[in-house]
């Protein structure tokens, strides 16, 4: 009788110790994929947003942005002054801010809608990739068509690559996620690298 | 007992318990990862096979390791990491075939899989009707997977090439004996099932057609209203109306206004085994002036095939090293999407000459050429494909011309013709080879 009661008592007590490595177990996987994709995150989002710099004298650089040719065969590239940052991120959205005012010379076209707007910036130093981050304003008032697409895609990646050494491939984010395509036909799922091709007379 | 004693002994059902937790755990892992792998009898002419044979089941279907049918069958493998092709070679003939392609190509005939070979574990596994419908076709012999018996027979055909490398016919084969060959019902049933539903010689009799966007998706806009998803779809169902009329089978993506997403249209065209894919777009650009009609492949960037190849030898060296395991994994996605980009590309380029040819004949406005382009709409399509952009919608002369009916038969003759005339080239020279 004695035997059983105890019996019974250790398995009560077995049912509850079941379930507890189960939890310290789970417990601990989720501390640890926690903790990375914490350190994923904020490994990669080096500079986002940092007060304003004001330049007590204002220094500027040269960059080369590309725009389409009038046939909207090619890209060309076009001289700008940009104002001269510490911020590598900074500069970088001031050139693309400079791409969709578009271009001065009436010969060329612009490759961006004018109501494009970027929601953030970031770079990977790591990796050499840079990520941005559209508002879906840039597939909204797109061109719509394959040539227009790429145009859209390569003046991006060739003016942030041809004018920045520690980029070597560009992401286009719509929305802060990662998309499919700009309008239906070109691949964005993968970073894209500078076109040397695409470049009228190369 | 004394109650210390007591304790003691739960304490050491916990650790108990926590150990078998721990090992159940540790084991389901590396059945996650490893899959079922499970030995399985051979027998040779009715001899069993001494080695252990492995068949793995990777959701719900039986797969063997290349290297273990390699070794049991005396076979000759090539296998070339850059282009992910392995070449199968006998006395009898080859059998080549990419890595997450179905299709095979033994002794200059093309085959499908249902399942494609793999990667798994570091090595190469092909499925089991690989091992029983394919390799036969370069072997002096048949093969057997009893399924229920978890059983795999080989049996020769007359001379024995395999197993004991001794000249003796006629083992004892059982109820399976092959060697009078005419008497076996099933197997000349199934050699007349392989010739007619797996078997495909160099023929070009599916086409699948898809018309771009659709639905809540218009494409390009006109500056007069004019909307590319409505211009694609009555060209692409004139196109489909004129094939069939020559004898072509067509599958369209979409026949009237509703929405498919990217990757359904390729996935279409695959599911059918299509023999060609044409996506039909109508272009636009911010540049008012642009016109004319231009022909795209699929490849991994606008231009540097150059930069994709040193990227692929990158990667390989990087495999060699053997780096972080994800690393491998995302350089070995990357050669596949590479190869996915790449294997058709011959074939592409060829096809995309004669669309702009007869465009260029037929219809008015700037040859713009065939042009290489990371298309999503093209991506890891199993047969040559092209993406034809027709007119500028964004220019307004063109706009006008492809609202007209008969611009739109003109562009549709010209599509249809190249199609004909690129089926008379490729069997021509599927011909010669043969």
């Amino acid at each position: 009788m004695a035997r059983r009661k105890k019996r019974k008592k250790a398995r009560r007590t077995r049912k509850t110790n079941v379930l507890r490595p189960f939890l310290i177990i789970l417990f601990g996987f989720i501390l640890i994929a926690g903790s990375y994709w914490i350190y994923k995150r904020f490994s990669q989002r080096e500079v986002v947003s940092l007060p304003k710099v004001k330049a007590s004298r204002e220094m500027t650089r040269e960059v080369n942005l590309y725009f389409a040719d009038g046939d909207a065969q090619k890209l060309v590239g076009e001289k700008r002054e940009i104002l001269e940052s510490p911020n590598l991120v900074k500069e970088i959205r001031e050139l693309l801010d400079e791409l969709i005012r578009g271009p001065r010379n009436k010969n060329l076209a612009r490759t961006i809608p004018p109501q494009a707007r970027i929601r953030s910036l970031y770079l990977d130093y790591n990796e050499a990739v840079a990520y941005v981050d559209f508002t879906d304003n840039i597939t909204k008032y797109s061109s719509g068509g394959s040539t227009g697409e790429i145009l859209s895609i390569y003046s991006v990646a060739n003016s942030i690559i041809g004018n920045f050494a520690e980029v070597k491939e560009v992401k286009i984010l719509i929305n802060g996620e990662e998309a499919q395509t700009l309008s239906g036909h070109i691949d964005l799922t993968r970073a894209v690298g500078f076109s040397e091709g695409i470049i009228k007379g190369r | 007992m004394a109650p210390g004693c007591n304790s003691r002994r739960l304490h050491q059902i916990k650790m108990k318990k926590l150990a078998i937790v721990l090992f159940l755990l540790l084991i389901s892992s590396i059945w996650l990862s490893t899959a079922q792998a499970e030995t399985v009898t051979v027998l040779i002419d009715g001899k069993k096979h001494t080695d252990n044979f492995f068949i793995y089941n990777l959701e719900g279907k039986d797969y063997v390791s290349l290297a273990d049918t390699r070794d049991l069958l005396n076979l000759s493998v090539s296998w070339n990491a850059v282009a992910q092709r392995v070449v199968i070679e006998s006395q009898k003939g080859k059998i080549s075939f990419l890595v997450n392609n179905p299709r095979v190509v033994v002794k200059e005939k093309i085959r499908y899989l249902n399942y494609p070979a793999r990667l798994f574990n570091g090595g190469i596994i092909v499925p089991m009707e690989f091992l029983t419908e394919i390799m036969p076709e370069i072997l002096d012999c048949r093969i057997d997977w009893d399924l229920a018996g978890r059983c795999l027979q080989v049996t020769s055909k007359g001379k024995v090439i395999i197993g004991d490398k001794e000249d003796n016919p006629a083992v004892k084969l059982s109820s399976r004996d092959f060697k009078k060959g005419a008497s076996d019902k099933t197997g000349s049933y199934l050699r007349k099932k392989r010739k007619s539903s797996t078997s495909k010689s160099y023929r070009i009799d599916l086409v699948v057609i898809d018309p771009g966007h659709g639905g809540r998706d218009p494409g390009a806009i006109g500056r007069k209203g004019l909307k590319e998803k409505d211009v694609v779809l009555d060209i692409a169902n004139r196109l489909s109306k004129k094939l069939k009329q020559k004898g072509i089978k067509v599958i369209l993506t979409r026949s009237r206004d509703e929405f498919i997403p990217l990757d359904e249209r390729t996935a279409i065209a695959n599911r059918n085994r299509a023999d060609l894919f044409l996506s039909i777009h109508a272009n636009a650009a911010f540049t008012r002036r642009a016109n004319g009609f231009e022909t795209y492949y699929v490849s991994e960037a606008v231009d540097d095939h150059a930069r994709a190849v040193a990227a692929i030898e990158n990667s390989v060296l990087e495999l060699e090293r053997k780096g972080v395991r994800k690393k491998m994994d995302d350089t070995l996605h990357a050669i596949l999407w590479d190869l996915a980009y790449t294997e058709f590309r011959v074939e592409s380029i060829e096809w995309g000459e004669i669309v702009q040819q007869e465009l260029n004949r037929k219809i008015r406005g700037e040859n713009r050429g065939v042009k290489p382009g990371p298309f999503y709409v093209l991506k890891g399509a199993q047969m040559p494909s092209l993406l034809v952009e027709v007119g500028f919608i964004s220019n307004v002369v063109e706009e006008n011309r492809l609202r007209k009916s008969s611009y739109r038969e003109k562009i549709t003759e010209a599509l249809a013709d190249s199609i004909l005339r690129y089926k008379r080239l490729y069997e021509k020279k599927a011909g010669f080879t043969r």
